[in-house]
């Protein structure tokens, strides 16, 4: 029903005739007739309307949206020096919201069954679990799988990558302090208490990655996978530990470099997370 | 899995109505040129219409105005706007201009090819509705193709609403001469 205008569309010539009032009252009335089921006729028709009269009033529309809301996350974000349009977005994001729900039940879970397990078993379900938590938050923060709006989130006037990366971010901020907390409670941890930030970084970052190809969830079950797997098998073979030995926190330094390398590199095919134009 | 633009604008509007700002600036950057265009050729005080804009895109926001989810996002955007233009014009005559501009002149007029291929949404009643007076075709705008009320077209045109409907009434027996009788 919304694209039968029968192959016709308006030409330049007609749209900017309308825009300047010289297009005839048939035309005008046949072309305001057409616009309203025809989207490319639409978005064609933006570069002969004025801009200042267009951001003059979104900017009267933003500020009054968000006037009286809670703003303290917001105003946290400019101080921290987060440019403030930068700050509005990430602050009005519901799937934020969602990801720092998700981090802290996660959470309390592990530390909970991590204090009653204690030694070995609990330190092997802190690593299991520590380093997921922020892939799992990102994950949820974006794609089909999360939230209906990621067509929205992705055609900001922003870059694609640039609201990824910023998201991401608030992500981690949300999602890391309380498991670092966390961590500080189980004393078998000591100094890996620390260590696992760098795979989680890493796993964090070829998740970002990847998307740029497939469903950020389905790439987030795969690391998720891989990860338990190597947890468990060192686990298994004496040390969960060894999972953070010298060397393979070389190689997450690595590999997480890696991954951002290809994200810059494949940043302009982020038109839509997981299906790629 | 890539969504239509349709789809597209009724999932910015769910977003929209869950609190997401970004998905407000995008659906402000699809409709909010073509909104001003049409908009700017009913009232021509730019003034006026950011003001309008601003109106129907903060109704979205607050709830105000609730998509039901059937029809085109597009025509149900105009349903708001212009009546939110009717509402700020209120007391404010001097703004209105007469929606339709005098006649074009032979310069400007469309070209048969481009009749022919607007046809497409009009058919015969396009010549036609060339034919009337810009009074009568400022009405049948109004009423017919922007969807106001008698009293909402009046306000909007700056006359009684009695004159609206006589003028409705004798542009439609125009129209259904013209189109009963055949064009040359």
């Amino acid at each position: 029903m919304s694209t039968s205008t029968g192959g016709w569309h308006a030409d330049e010539d007609l749209l900017s005739r309308y825009v300047r009032g010289d297009a005839g009252p048939v035309a005008a009335a046949s072309l305001e007739q057409h616009l309203l089921r025809c989207a490319s006729c639409r978005d064609r028709i933006a570069a002969h309307v004025p801009v200042p009269l267009l951001d003059a009033a979104w900017e009267r529309v933003r500020d009054e949206a968000v006037a009286g809301r809670p703003r303290r996350l917001e105003r946290l974000l400019v101080r921290l020096g987060v440019p403030a349009p930068d700050a509005l977005l990430v602050a009005t994001a519901p799937s934020l919201r969602t990801s720092w729900l998700v981090g802290l039940v996660v959470t309390l879970v592990f530390v909970g069954l991590g204090a009653a397990y204690g030694g070995d078993r609990g330190l092997t379900f802190f690593l299991l679990v520590a380093p997921l938590v922020p892939v799992a938050g990102v994950a949820f923060a974006y794609g089909p799988d999360a939230d209906p709006s990621h067509e929205a989130a992705l055609a900001t006037p922003y870059p694609a990558t640039r609201l990824l990366l910023l998201r991401t971010a608030a992500v981690l901020a949300a999602s890391l302090p309380p498991v670092l907390l966390a961590a500080l409670l189980v004393p078998a941890l000591s100094w890996t208490a620390v260590a696992w930030l760098l795979p989680a970084l890493s796993l964090t970052a070829a998740l970002l990655a990847a998307s740029t190809w497939v469903r950020p969830t389905v790439t987030a079950a795969a690391l998720g996978a891989g990860w338990t797997a190597a947890v468990t098998s060192a686990s298994r073979a004496a040390d969960p530990t060894a999972v953070l030995a010298p060397a393979l926190l070389v190689a997450y330094a690595v590999l997480g470099c890696l991954a951002l390398l290809v994200l810059a590199l494949r940043s302009r095919s982020l038109t839509t997370l997981g299906s790629p134009s | 899995m890539r969504a239509g633009p349709a789809d597209e604008d009724a999932a910015l509007l769910a977003a929209l109505a869950d609190g997401d700002l970004a998905a407000m600036r995008r659906l402000y950057e699809r409709h909010a040129p073509w909104l001003s265009a049409r908009l700017l050729r009913r009232c021509n005080d730019p003034d006026v219409v950011a003001d309008v804009l601003q109106d129907s895109f903060l109704a979205l926001w607050r709830g105000a105005e609730r998509w039901r989810g059937d029809g085109e996002v597009a025509a149900w955007l105009w349903g708001i706007a212009v009546r939110r233009l009717v509402s700020r014009l209120r007391g404010r005559r001097a703004a209105v201009v007469l929606p339709l501009e005098e006649e074009a002149d032979p310069g400007t007029a469309p070209s048969a090819e481009e009749v022919a291929l607007l046809g497409v949404e009009y058919g015969d009643l396009g010549s036609a509705l060339l034919r009337l007076s810009p009074e009568m075709r400022a009405v049948v705008q109004a009423t017919v193709l922007d969807g106001l009320s008698t009293r909402q077209a009046a306000r909007l045109l700056g006359i009684p609403a009695a004159t609206v409907k006589t003028r409705l009434h004798r542009a439609k027996a125009h129209l259904r001469r013209e189109l009963a009788g055949g064009l040359a």
